[in-house]
């Protein structure tokens, strides 16, 4: 095993470290707790890191996108990169349809999309299929999403939001599960910050009858637990 | 030891847990612990209006002689505490009720006493405490804020820290340097009272990690006080502050406080079902429930201890360092455990979306607090090793 840094990854992490003590001194970090614009500004310019070249992104690993991860933490950054790229483009990366792929990941690549992923619901305390209980009903183009989601992570500024929602009652709840790509946009769409111990933007989102393309539809229908 | 307490005891206590009771029907929404009292209007009205309604039954004097109004005994005094602490009640001025009052029975001239004792009794001046300084707080002894006396009047100059409530309080008892050359740094301090109106005083907010108002920092730049405001004889305040090792320090409100926090915490995981068990049917969250309630049981028994033995005056000093050690981190414990049980909604402030209306995530970030207020437990711990051990002395 050879846990040493290549010379680029040396460079990047030391290009992470400079620019982030840069621009983002401790200050600016207790600033971005109020300011909504700045705070989904952030990190903008690494998104692409870890995307594949063919969808515009600079198509580095995985283990360096730890390395930049590793930096942003090291310098407390706020703001929703990691819930871009970690939950929503290596969710679109491994179950999204080469359409999606190619509408999504070049916006997530330049800095011009933030998603979020909903999962947690109300009555719900643990992380488990059986807590997904929005339900999403087939309805022609459309399916359309009815329910409450809690602790979604930057959903205030979010532009997308990835949505476990129930298609089918089954007795192993794992199945009949599916992902969609919500446009943050859409009607019907309700978000609130809750207030939280870190004040790190964790959204209730609701979900009022809310319309969704069916090429939304992210992964197999009823099989989107094993994404999550 | 006999932990029994008589009839008239148990008649007395109950008395205080339903007027307790009562008073918590009028309590602000998300009103918790010290800073409920501090940060918001409402509450510091709250904590004024408990007051007086503990003057009115003459609970504010537990303990206290006689001919300056006093009833009951110090026992007594622990009982109120433990009612207060239970259902989370201000209106007892930890400054002006617990630690003055005594402090001024015990060291002050009868002309003082006279002054100062009777609004304390009746609940309508409160208090603020100016001791620590930027650069004395463990080492309280190292403070520098000066005062020189000119004429009748002492003006006093410097800076004051973590002084909690000062925004709020009418008064204040600082401890200032009147002989800066004196040969130990313990010498040459003197406790004197001042109103926070007087010219020359500013206050300013230290936010608590939790964006709350309780500390402040006081700065002093001329102020004049009169000089028959000191306690105790000059550049002898050291002494008079040594007083204080001798009051109620069981803890007993703050342990009476966790065994609110634990009865709701059972009472949650007693309704909350998770895939249909009750939480309360886990074995991690049962075990981890079971081992704080075993802790409290022990804290009770030794805060118990303390009391009793101080109403005989028989305290060795290191008793209320053990409990004072032994409960905060209980309470950080306690706190912890109870945000942990609330899963992802222990994060949550007092929202329509928190649990017990926050109080665990408050109580969460205060306990920090506890374990560095009041000497931290660095220092508790150093008493028990010196006193307690006759382990040798760390300067």
């Amino acid at each position: 095993m050879d846990i040493t840094f290549t010379e680029e990854q040396e460079m990047l992490k030391k290009s992470a470290r400079d620019f982030l003590a840069a621009e983002c001194p401790k200050t600016r970090v207790r600033e971005l707790e109020e300011d909504e614009k700045g705070y989904a500004m952030a990190g903008l310019g690494w998104m692409g890191l870890a995307i594949p070249e063919e969808y515009d992104g600079m198509g580095m690993t995985f283990q360096a996108l730890t390395i930049l991860l590793e930096e942003m933490g090291r310098n407390v950054l706020p703001g929703p990169f990691s819930c871009t790229v970690v939950q929503g483009a290596y969710a679109i990366l491994e179950a999204g349809s080469e359409a999606q792929k190619k509408e999504f990941l070049p916006k997530i690549a330049n800095g011009k999309a933030i998603f979020t992923t909903a999962l947690l619901e109300p009555g719900g305390v643990y992380y488990d299929a059986a807590g997904i209980s929005l339900k999403a009903t087939d309805q022609g183009d459309n399916f359309v999403l009815k329910g409450t989601k809690v602790f979604v992570e930057m959903a205030n500024v979010a532009d997308y939001i990835i949505c476990a929602a129930r298609t089918k009652e089954e007795a192993n709840s794992e199945d009949g599960v599916s992902l969609f790509i919500v446009d943050a946009k859409s009607l019907g769409l309700r978000c609130e910050v809750m207030p939280t111990i870190a004040f790190d933007k964790l959204c209730e989102v609701r979900f009022e009858d809310v319309a969704v393309p069916k090429g939304n539809l992210l992964g197999e229908l009823d099989k989107g637990w094993a994404t999550v | 030891m006999d932990f029994k307490l008589t009839d008239e005891q148990v008649k007395l206590r109950k008395q205080f847990f339903d007027v307790c009771e009562e008073l918590g029907n009028q309590k602000p929404e998300g009103f918790i612990g010290l800073e409920g009292s501090y940060d918001t209007d409402e509450g510091w009205e709250y904590h004024l209006w408990c007051a007086k309604e503990f003057a009115k039954r003459n609970w504010l004097t537990l303990g206290w002689p006689k001919e300056y109004g006093g009833q009951g005994t110090i026992m007594d005094k622990v009982f109120l505490s433990e009612a207060t602490g239970y259902y989370d009640i201000p209106g007892v001025d930890i400054f002006g009720v617990d630690m003055l009052a005594p402090t001024l029975h015990a060291t002050a001239s009868e002309e003082i006493k006279r002054e100062f004792l009777p609004s304390i009794a009746s609940g309508e001046r409160m208090w603020c405490e100016l001791w620590s300084e930027p650069n004395a707080g463990s080492d309280l002894a190292a403070l520098s804020a000066s005062a020189v006396r000119q004429g009748d009047e002492y003006v006093i100059n410097g800076q004051k820290t973590w002084n909690t409530g000062a925004h709020r309080a009418h008064w204040a008892f600082a401890l200032v340097r009147t002989d800066p050359h004196a040969e130990r740094k313990q010498k040459g301090i003197t406790f004197i009272l001042f109103d926070m109106k007087t010219p020359g005083i500013t206050v300013k907010p230290l936010k608590y990690m939790d964006g709350c108002h309780l500390y402040n920092e006081v700065f002093l730049d001329g102020v004049r006080v009169p000089a028959k405001n000191i306690v105790g004889q000059e550049n002898e305040g050291w002494t008079v502050t040594q007083t204080l090792a001798n009051f109620e320090r069981s803890s007993l409100g703050a342990i009476m406080a966790m065994h609110r926090q634990l009865e709701e915490l059972v009472s949650y995981c007693n309704e909350t079902k998770v895939r249909g068990e009750p939480l309360a049917k886990n074995p991690l969250i049962r075990s981890r429930i079971a081992q704080v309630a075993c802790d409290l049981w022990a804290a009770h028994a030794l805060a118990y201890r303390i009391a009793g033995a101080q109403s005989k005056s028989e305290m060795a000093a290191f008793d209320a360092s053990a409990v004072k050690v032994f409960s905060g981190e209980l309470q950080a414990r306690m706190a912890q455990l109870g945000c942990e049980i609330l899963g992802p909604y222990g994060q949550v402030k007092h929202s329509r979306w928190a649990s017990f209306e926050g109080f665990f995530e408050k109580w969460y970030q205060q306990s920090f607090i506890l374990n560095v207020a009041m000497g931290t437990n660095e220092i508790q711990r150093n008493i028990i090793a010196w006193y307690g051990l006759g382990l040798p002395r760390m300067k």
